[in-house]
């Protein structure tokens, strides 16, 4: 009896050490910062979470369209909104409920711009990139940079500001291979959402609703994703929620996608220039349709931080 | 999808251990063959077709042979009677063997040929659902069995489905090694249930091998493939370190496979035989082809080497020779034949077939240099066994090993000659911070003495294994969990290394 | 086992062939030995060495060769 209770303990405390040491060993190799290797990864989206209380206005979900090509740098410079731009690359809208959980922890943001390309995308089983038990396989390249307070910082995304809000800026400008009409047939049949991705819309929209915030569906230029099939379904579905809906590939007096220099690949995902464009297009709009709800926050001694921004993607954009 | 083959071997083994388990003692070699036969028909679904069609003949053609021996029976008849007999049932049987040859030599050669002239222009996944997994290696291992029935070495095998899993047993599928029949059967066949030694021992060969996999194999390959696909800028001593770097990639990553389906056989219980006996220490290439790629060299040396070097055409050619001039001529031919297939085997390509001639042409040179050698060695009064002597031996053979990697590695054969023409020019300085960081360089150097420790270690026979199994479960324990995270922490995979397919697995 | 000794001594000289045991699996005796050992011994004592023989327990010391020519002797 003894000997069993002996051998049982010695096998329990062998499964936790190796648990343990397994848990730190993926402590150690998680991103600290979003400037280490694999930070944007780890970050995914997340940033927002190191922000003040209260201090972000807009929050822009989506996939990697959002962090590519909406700059909350720009949108501040030129009519003082602060945004934050939580992207992650085949982003769910399952997971960007969860997110906007988060954010109201924190912020209680007056409009949320949901990017509509993600709503075609399933979960899939990749790793996650967020769970500690995966950290070491993901950031599998940090250990060639590890520091000493790799060892006993905890990782955080709550304390490190992101001074890019999420937006990843790209220089590259690529011909895209795509014609003006590339959205297809304007009275093309909608192409309907997976079956569980209604659901998630829904929950969104409800939950904000009952938060008291404005939505706004937005499609991002994105000439190798969309389509007027996809257009077509989520125009019902804005008529459907009442809420509206800006797509960003038709072309209107205000905006119009340039194929020739908005892209850094083959019409996918906007650079700089392009991000530039969409955002005070954006900007805009927004101005235009809620400046009862949000204000202009420039010179306003809470924000001064976010001159640092505009400072900081002036730094990087050349 | 890199490394799809280690990830569905860790799924299949997985899956199977419990089933093996659960499994009445009876079923279990029928639990192991079932997973077999999926595994290769998960990659490659009409390849399935192929390996079954390899079984089927492979059976057949043994009983076949078993019951024609026993249908006539020669106990009790006259000698001159029983030699007549004999002749017939060798005739017969003869046909048998030569039929089965005919269709799955047929296979193989069809199969290989289509891939090397489709598989860049076909959609890849076409070739890959055609080709059966491991084709190269199970049909050796059908026909030795078959060729060994056939010499009356063993019975035929009566039981299809152990049968069956003898040709398609999953671990050695991919890369080897092909074993025997005497030796394979009684272990697949003792149906052993899981025991907490073979699933440690087993485990941890496999975590050696994946630590050579993806430690040092694939971190030389990084090296390898710069100095390959830049030749041109390179030269002098940098093609020699992309050869020397080739050479460490292929054995750490051919080994590293070997030891993982090494090591997933023994936690069935199951000993594959032994593929690699220190290759680098061997003093002439001949030893070194003894000592590399082993499951490769001994099966033409009984299949091939024999046959045609005591063949009865080959004695009378040579019996109007001189004596000396009978026994060249007999090395001679049955060398040619040799590696000239071994050759062939690798693919059909000019490239592997001189890579065979190579080996011919150095085998041939050191049948007749090597007694000049000795007679010197004895006037100068130098002693063979001297450390020096050794030493410069081996280093000599590494030499002749290196240009045959060279070969080997090079995209094709006039890639090869204006490589060994670089050599002597000089070229660009390597840019060794810009290929590997400085950290990976240092890894790569670690992981480097660890092999080279063990297998000094192995070269002063001391049987690691054993001590590793002598240790207490805890102990085993924690060395497995912590080659477990240095492998995940330090291992080179994943985005920032392309993923190598394994060399012999395209074979 | 004269005969056979005489053999040996021609295709390796200078080794302990007599009291071996292990001529086949310590390597002093390689695959091209065999080749040549065995066309020797088909002249000498006019029989056939077939593949199937060549096995290492056959080559291993000069007694089981010895019973091997014996035993294809016989036939």
């Amino acid at each position: 009896m003894y000997k069993k209770i002996k051998r049982l303990s010695l096998f329990i405390v062998c499964i936790m050490l190796s648990v343990g040491i397994y848990m730190y060993i993926g402590m150690v190799v998680t991103p600290k910062n979003i400037e280490d290797s694999g930070g944007q990864l780890y970050y995914s989206g997340m940033g927002f979470l190191a922000e003040p209380e209260n201090t972000l206005d807009v929050m822009v979900y989506g996939n990697s369209d959002v962090y590519s090509g909406f700059s909350p740098a720009v949108l501040f410079e030129k009519y003082g909104i602060t945004a934050y731009s939580s992207g992650r690359p085949r982003q769910t809208i399952n997971n960007i409920n969860r997110l906007l959980g988060q954010t109201l922890k924190k912020q209680q943001p007056k409009l949320a711009i949901l990017e509509t390309d993600c709503f075609y995308s399933k979960s899939t089983v990749e790793m996650d990139s967020t769970n500690i038990l995966f950290a070491p396989f993901i950031y599998h390249s940090r250990w060639k940079e590890i520091k000493t307070r790799d060892f006993h910082d905890f990782p955080s995304r709550k304390e490190d500001v992101d001074l890019n809000k999420g937006y990843i800026p790209s220089k590259v400008v690529y011909k895209t291979k795509y014609e003006k009409d590339y959205m297809g047939n304007p009275k093309s049949d909608p192409k309907p959402f997976p079956k569980e991705n209604e659901k998630h819309i829904r929950s969104f929209i409800e939950k904000c609703k009952k938060e008291n915030i404005e939505i706004l569906l937005l499609e991002l230029p994105s000439p190798s994703s969309w389509s007027y099939a996809k257009h077509n379904a989520v125009k019902e579905l804005a008529k459907q929620y009442d809420v509206k809906f800006v797509d960003m590939n038709i072309p209107r007096d205000d905006f119009k996608v340039e194929l020739k220099s908005d892209f850094r690949d083959n019409g996918n995902h906007m650079n700089t220039y392009g991000a530039a464009r969409s955002t005070e297009f954006i900007g805009q709009y927004i101005q235009d349709n809620y400046s009862h709800i949000i204000t202009n926050k420039k010179g306003d001694k809470k924000y001064e931080a976010w001159n640092n921004v505009v400072d900081h993607y002036h730094r990087t954009k050349l | 999808m890199p490394y799809a083959i280690l990830t569905f071997f860790g799924i299949f083994t997985a899956v199977s251990l419990p089933a093996y388990a659960i499994a009445p003692a009876k079923y279990r070699h029928i639990v192991l063959l079932l997973i077999s036969l999926i595994c290769a028909g998960y990659f490659s679904p009409y390849g399935l077709l192929f390996m079954l069609i390899t079984i089927f003949t492979t059976y057949l053609a043994g009983i076949c042979m078993d019951e024609i021996t026993k249908r006539n029976d020669t106990k009790g008849l006259e000698k001159q009677f029983r030699k007549q007999i004999k002749e017939k049932i060798k005739r017969k049987k003869k046909l048998i063997v030569f039929c089965y040859i005919i269709i799955n030599l047929g296979i193989l050669f069809v199969l290989k040929y289509f891939k090397m002239f489709f598989s860049f222009d076909i959609v890849p996944t076409a070739v890959k659902m055609v080709f059966p997994l491991g084709l190269s290696y199970y049909t050796l291992q059908s026909l030795s069995y078959v060729i060994d029935v056939f010499r009356g070495k063993y019975q035929a095998e009566r039981n299809l489905l152990k049968l069956g899993l003898f040709i398609s047993c999953f671990p050695q599928l991919h890369e080897g090694p092909f074993g025997r029949y005497n030796l394979l059967m009684p272990q697949m066949c003792r149906n052993e249930q899981i025991k907490k030694e073979n699933v440690f021992s087993g485990v941890g060969q496999i975590l050696w091998g994946l630590f050579k996999i993806f430690m040092v194999a694939n971190r030389a390959a990084i090296i390898s493939d710069e100095v390959f696909s830049h030749y041109v800028r390179y030269g002098g001593v940098t093609i020699v370190l992309g050869a020397v770097a080739f050479t460490l990639q292929l054995y750490a990553e051919f080994s590293g496979y070997i030891d993982v389906a090494a090591g997933i056989s023994k936690i069935f219980g199951i000993k594959l035989t032994q593929n690699f006996d220190l290759p680098f220490i061997a003093r002439d290439v001949a030893e070194f082809w003894r000592r590399w790629h082993i499951s490769l060299g001994s099966w033409f040396r009984d299949y091939v080497f024999y046959p045609v070097s005591t063949s009865r055409w080959l004695r009378n050619l040579t019996k109007k020779m001189k004596m000396a001039l009978g026994d060249f001529t007999t090395l001679t031919v049955s060398l040619l034949t040799v590696w000239f297939l071994t050759g062939l085997w690798h693919g059909a390509s000019i490239k592997y077939i001189c890579y065979g001639l190579y080996y011919f042409i150095l085998m041939i040179l050191l049948h007749k240099v090597s007694p000049v050698f000795s007679k010197l060695f004895e006037k100068l009064k130098i002693n063979k066994e001297s450390k020096l002597v050794i030493l410069l031996q081996i280093l000599k053979t590494q030499f002749f090993v290196l240009i045959g990697m060279l070969m080997f590695r090079a995209n094709n054969l006039e890639d090869f000659l204006s490589m060994m023409k670089n050599i002597f020019r000089s070229g660009e300085t390597f840019p060794f911070l810009k290929v590997l960081e400085m950290p990976e360089w240092i890894v790569l150097l670690l992981s480097m003495i660890v092999v080279i420790v063990s297998a000094v270690i192995k070269m002063k026979h001391i049987n690691l294994e054993k001590l590793f199994n002598n240790l207490t479960t805890y102990q085993k324990y924690a060395v497995c969990f912590g080659a477990c995270c240095i492998i995940i922490v330090f291992g080179a995979y994943g985005l920032d290394y392309l993923p190598p397919d394994p060399i012999y697995g395209g074979f | 086992m004269e005969r056979i000794y005489k053999i040996l001594e021609q295709i390796i000289p200078n080794t302990d062939f007599r009291n071996a045991k292990d001529l086949v699996d310590s390597k002093m005796l390689t695959s091209l030995n065999i080749v040549k050992l065995v066309s020797n011994l088909n002249e000498e004592f006019d029989i056939e060495i077939t593949p199937i023989h060549l096995i290492p327990e056959n080559f291993n010391s000069v007694e089981s060769m010895y019973r091997l020519v014996q035993e294809l002797d016989g036939e």
